[in-house]
């Protein structure tokens, strides 16, 4: 049978009548307008595809374009994106550049804004690991054998469960590990929401994770300090100090390499030579942990060459205040009048010869203020005191106290501990010393020493010395951070609207306390962050059942006697003496009361980043009667879990991407899509729990529980309490959005519509009425550039700490027969034995965290798979070659990774890029299983000023960067490869 | 030699679409003459997920892994383009414009097109020549290497046995075994080619 194009032809004019009469099926084709078919002439009309350019533009069609970020994503930035949507399918993202110059002219505008990582979140969305359908375990915990299940028997099955234990073992054995993973939208709110409601625990893992500047804490009374991003450029000498902003914090790191552009110098302080190191005018490798050593030294410079700012540090710090060498102790009111206030300091004034109440002390009930007046406080000298029992006492300043310290850290002493040249430290020194505008960055990162505290609060020293904490264009930059009062309110309130507001705080406060609230800040007695810091921990204590990780792991995790084999010759007492006496005192609190008995996760991966992981899991995970991972995606978490609930992705809801002060601008993340698969999003997955426990527990009549012992819990009513009283229905997600803009003022009267076009909008202002969510810049009002702390340098406002001001000497006992009253240098403890290498880590390029950790496109651009980057010195010797597999071990067990060549790294360093997932590991154990992550008991201190439990202020955590391992070889490459748990 | 019935490619190419182009929410029943090609056409259906789709055809940079572009294929994408293209033209018909013409599902569409207008004129020999020849030069000329590019990609073998399936019907229909429903021919005669 032949045809011929003859023949064709008269079969097209044959197929068009038919198809036209017949009227048949045209998938994915359309009769050509052309009727000039059988005549042998090809139609008039011609597909649009005739050559390259055509294809190419066909190929990037779509739908439409929405306005999105990384929602609950724990990036630390904030970028806006539009997101192209093709048949319900996102088939791109691309970076916008809507962002302004805050000060046009004066500093360079935040474009663009976007990362590696935000450019491929379409790969991990659609990715292997991603979730789609609601999955039961029906195998043993992480044997892998999952049920599909639906949202229905899902939800029943977990909302029965959780009855049983709330009956069992009270509400308070619920544990919602709420993660870094967190955005100021609906799904976070609609998380905090479920478990206040529920009466379940909320533990803060900041610290545990190593985020929390407690150094900052100490010395400020907070922990995130700094302003917008653009305020770098302004510095004319910026260190960058345990951070590494081309790799984590990408779209702000232009900031520096504009300001070295403007004539800025850049130091970069790491034992690594990183991303950033690379731009540095100045590179420091200074030895692992001994950052306190170069800082003091630094700090002794300039006060040596008279650099210091003397009028500054009488106001702001605590230098002048005087200090008992007897006990070590603030000189106090009670001291010296019997019957005086133990809150009071003093100060030596110059002038007069006389002590005198240093403004700012915390007893100063009706003086909040710093101003000095005509006072000439000295800061340094010694004087003999006759207290109140008769008796004399030796007192000097803080600022005499520190002289005697520094003067430890001469540069010869400093060279012989970092390991670095004396002329490299001079000329740090110096430069720092004869800057005008120093500034230093310091991430979350710093956190993860022992000693970090000590770290922090000596190169703080450093710039409070040059009088450069809250200076234009100078200071401390460690991420500061605020939150959006609808947010807070929507976690929390039992009412929408303003009427929530009200509700809250009558139902917190008795009319006495609304009473001394208001009468306090009309009289000005106090100031209105004081205000807010009582009304929060008020709530707290109250309402609450908020605790840390570090606390509940130290209690329920099996590693007591681990920890205190590394840290117990630390202190005069041993470790557990310490936390008992948190906990006896109430300094502490702990919850679950008495086990834990559920673990609802989703913006965290407990399992792949807890320390002593096979602890973890074999005496809390394993004692676990329900595990409910609530995912976009499948973590090691969820693989272990009970139940995975496939959550909506970042571009699946709506969302409050949550607010740091590099970038000052409202990002909205939009429901670009209908939620993939069958994923829904956390506000509606919460409220179908509520709903079907308050039928549970309707028909079985429950009393209402203790919650944890603040506040009476009555699950018959938890799903209209969820629901704000039947006002938000399940689907009524962007409702709930609408009420959390409408209770921000930060967000300037912004509507969902307008967000849903604009994608962001620069915040109107930044404060919040949590206390952690502060700035301390009321005056900014969107306009400029976004400085923080302005309340204590401009408005003299007495800062949180006990003294009201900068406070480097912590009088607390525990810090006082500790040695660490004072910033000083103490060697990083040998955690895991006394092991050859230190191992240490960062944060990667390539992810954040875990997620995007196993991304196909992102391992592209590494080795494809865990590595530990060893210095060529350091292979040679241990007969390892590059890309071979090496055996990690110390106290605890050991590892197995691939290793990479880099003269990046110090000798004696094993370092690698964190948040790898156990999975990606030979046996499914990554070096998180001898990883002791050893816990300071100081940081169990509370009861004094300061020095007292704060969720996401002060709280104790736990440090990875003192690891110990020893390196072996493996013999059998070949065996170890196939044995690897890599996929 | 079983025969092929135009109807049967008409309704298995159209399945085929229907399966591989981005899922829809209502689930096509199978045809029956697909289960001369794959065996658990109810299992595909119901296990086919629009995630796993965009990820292995539809997303990725510079390419998914498995493109369902024929261009992708060969040398000459631009001519094969204008080929698959001037047959549409030929036919009467072009494809929507928010499509590749030489998009697996547009040219399946085609086929089960070609295939619909066959039955409607049995006699005509040509027909059935043209539907050969399509399914040979167009979607038959990958259809083999997305099923090789699938079993790197496809761990949870839907695909892979869904373009295995296909890749066996096209070499069939390309393969003279269609045969037009005169009346000398039933289903399930021998096919004695010219
Ligand atoms: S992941 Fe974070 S830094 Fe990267 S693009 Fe998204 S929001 Fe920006």
């Amino acid at each position: 049978m032949k045809s011929d194009r003859r023949s064709f032809l008269k079969i097209s004019a044959v197929g068009a009548v038919a198809a036209a009469a017949a009227g048949l099926p045209l998938w994915h084709m359309r009769r050509a307008a052309s009727t000039g078919l059988g005549d042998g002439r090809p139609p008039r009309t011609v597909a649009p595809l005739d050559n390259w350019q055509d294809l190419y533009r066909q190929r990037w069609t779509w739908d439409h374009v929405a306005k999105g970020s990384h929602g609950w994503l724990n990036c630390r930035s904030a970028c806006e994106w539009d997101i192209y949507v093709k048949k319900g399918v996102v088939v791109r993202e691309e970076q916008t550049a809507q962002y302004e110059s805050s000060e046009p002219g004066v500093v360079p505008d935040f474009n663009p804004r976007g990362c590696n990582k935000g450019a491929c979140y379409t790969e991990v969305m659609y990715g292997p690991s991603r979730l789609t359908v609601p999955l039961k375990r029906v195998g043993e915990r992480g044997s892998g054998q999952w049920e599909r299940v639906s949202w229905d028997q899902a939800i029943d099955e977990i909302a029965h469960k959780m009855v049983d234990i709330a009956e069992k073992y009270g509400t308070d054995s619920v544990v919602q590990d709420l993660g870094p993973h967190f955005d100021n939208g609906p799904t976070t709110a609609g998380r905090i929401r479920f478990f206040n409601k529920f009466g379940g625990v909320i533990p803060d893992d900041w610290a545990e994770i190593g985020d929390l500047n407690l150094g900052a804490t100490l010395t400020f009374g907070f922990p995130h300090v700094g302003g917008s991003s653009d305020e770098w450029f302004l510095s004319d000498y910026l260190v960058v100090w345990m951070m590494n902003p081309s790799v984590t914090q990408i779209p702000d790191a232009h900031f520096l390499y504009e300001a070295k552009y403007n004539g800025a110098k850049l130091a970069v302080i790491d034992p690594i030579y990183s991303a950033t190191a690379t731009h540095a005018d100045l590179w420091i490798p200074v030895a692992q942990g001994t950052d306190a050593a170069l800082a003091l030294c630094i700090a002794r410079h300039i006060w040596e060459s008279g650099k210091h700012d003397e009028k500054y540090l009488q106001e702001q710090s605590d230098l002048p205040v005087l200090v008992r060498l007897d006990t070590g102790r603030f000189l106090r009111e009670d001291d010296m009048v019997a019957g005086g206030r133990e809150t009071v300091m003093f100060v030596h004034d110059r002038k007069t010869n006389a002590r005198v109440p240093a403004p700012g002390s915390e007893g100063l009930t009706d003086q909040p203020m710093l101003h000095l007046g005509e006072l000439d406080p000295a800061l340094e000298g010694g004087w003999d005191v006759q207290l109140a029992d008769g008796k004399t006492v030796q007192v000097v300043t803080v600022g005499t106290l520190l002289r005697e310290q520094l003067a430890l850290y001469s540069v010869e002493a400093t060279a012989k501990i970092t390991g670095l040249h004396s002329a490299m430290i001079t000329r740090l020194a110096e430069g720092f010393a004869n800057a005008e505008r120093p500034m230093i960055l310091s991430s979350w990162g710093s956190n993860r020493y022992f000693h970090s505290d000590l770290m922090n609060r000596a190169k703080i020293l450093c710039l409070t010395l040059k009088g450069a904490i809250g200076r234009r264009g100078a200071g401390y930059h460690s991420t500061g951070w605020f939150s959006i009062d609808g947010f807070d309110l929507a976690s929390e309130a039992d009412k929408p609207g303003v009427g929530g507001l009200l509700g809250l705080l009558t139902h917190a406060f008795s009319p006495g306390e609304m009473w001394a609230i208001a009468t306090d800040l009309v009289a000005k007695r106090k100031t209105l962050m004081e205000v807010t810091r009582e009304q929060t921990q008020l709530l707290m204590d109250k309402e609450a059942c908020a605790t840390n990780s570090a606390s509940i792991n130290y209690n329920y995790q099996g590693i007591k006697d681990k920890l205190a084999a590394y840290q117990d010759n630390l202190y005069p007492q041993p470790t557990e003496a310490y936390v008992n006496e948190a906990q006896a005192r109430g300094w502490m609190p702990l919850y679950p009361r008495k086990q834990v008995k559920a673990w609802f996760t989703g913006g965290n991966n407990v399992l792949r980043r807890t320390n002593m992981t096979g602890e973890f899991m074999a005496n809390l995970w394993t004692n676990l009667d329900l595990a409910v991972d609530v995912n976009p995606k499948l973590t090691f978490t969820g693989m272990n879990a009970d139940f995975v609930l496939p959550a909506a992705g970042y571009y699946e809801k709506p969302g409050i991407k949550y607010p740091v002060a590099y970038v000052p601008y409202l990002h909205y993340c939009d429901a670009a899509i209908r939620p993939v698969g069958e994923a829904k999003n956390e506000w509606e997955i919460y409220f179908l729990l509520a709903e079907r426990i308050q039928q549970i527990a309707r028909e079985k009549n429950l009393a209402p529980f203790d919650g944890c012992g603040k506040r009476e819990i009555d699950l018959k009513q938890i799903a209209e309490r969820y629901s704000f009283g039947r006002e938000f229905g399940a689907g009524d997600v962007e409702k709930v959005m609408q009420n959390i803009l409408d209770l921000s003022p930060a967000a300037g009267g912004a509507s969902v519509r307008e967000l849903k076009e604009s994608g962001i909008t620069k915040y109107a202002e930044t404060g919040a009425i949590a206390y952690q969510n502060q700035l301390y810049n009321a005056e900014w009002k969107g306009e400029g550039v976004l400085q923080a702390l302005q309340h204590f340098i401009k408005d003299k406002w007495r800062w949180p700490t006990l003294t009201g001001r900068q406070q480097f000497y912590i009088d607390h006992p525990w810090f006082v027969g500790g040695g660490e009253s004072l910033p000083t240098y103490k060697t990083s403890p040998k955690a895991g034995g006394d092991y050859p290498f230190q191992m240490v880590s960062c944060h990667a390029r390539w992810s954040v965290h875990s997620i995007w950790r196993d991304t196909p496109m992102m391992l592209r651009l590494q080795r494809g798979e865990p590595v530990m980057y060893l210095n060529p010195s350091d292979i040679t010797r241990l007969d390892i070659r590059d890309g071979d597999y090496a055996e990690f071990h110390n106290d605890h067990g050991a590892f197995q990774m691939r290793v990479k060549e880099s003269t990046m790294v110090r000798p004696g360093v094993a370092y690698y890029f964190h948040a790898w997932e156990p999975y990606q590991f030979k046996d499914h154990k990554s070096y998180k299983w001898i990883t002791p992550g050893l816990m300071k008991p100081m940081h169990f201190a509370g009861g004094e000023g300061h020095v007292q439990w704060r969720f996401a202020i002060w709280e104790p955590g736990s440090a990875v960067q003192d690891t110990r391992v020893g390196i072996r070889r493996i013999a059998d490459q070949q065996a170890a490869a196939t044995a690897g748990g890599v996929a | 030699m079983q025969a092929v019935l135009p109807e049967d490619v008409a309704s298995v190419a159209e399945w085929f679409v229907h399966v591989l182009d981005y899922p829809a929410d209502t689930p096509m029943p199978a045809p029956a003459a697909l289960a001369r090609w794959l065996t658990d056409a109810d299992g595909v259906a119901a296990a086919r997920e629009r995630v796993v789709y965009c990820g292995l055809f539809d997303i990725g940079n510079p390419e998914p892994p498995v493109p369902l572009l024929e261009s992708h294929y060969h040398q000459d994408p631009m001519a094969r383009l204008r080929r698959v293209v001037n047959f549409y033209r030929t036919y009467g018909v072009v494809q929507e414009a928010n499509r590749a013409p030489d998009h697996l599902c547009v040219e399946l569409a085609f086929l089960a097109y070609l295939a619909r207008v066959a039955m409607m004129y049995p006699a005509r020999a040509d027909v059935i020549e043209a539907l050969r020849a399509f399914a040979r030069l167009h979607p038959g000329s990958f259809s083999a290497q997305c099923v090789r590019a699938l079993a790197r990609h496809d761990t949870g073998g839907v695909y892979r046995n869904l373009f295995e399936a296909m890749d066996r019907f096209l070499a069939d229909v390309g393969g003279e075994r269609v045969i037009p429903l005169a009346p000398d021919r039933q289903p399930g005669d021998a096919v004695r080619c010219a």
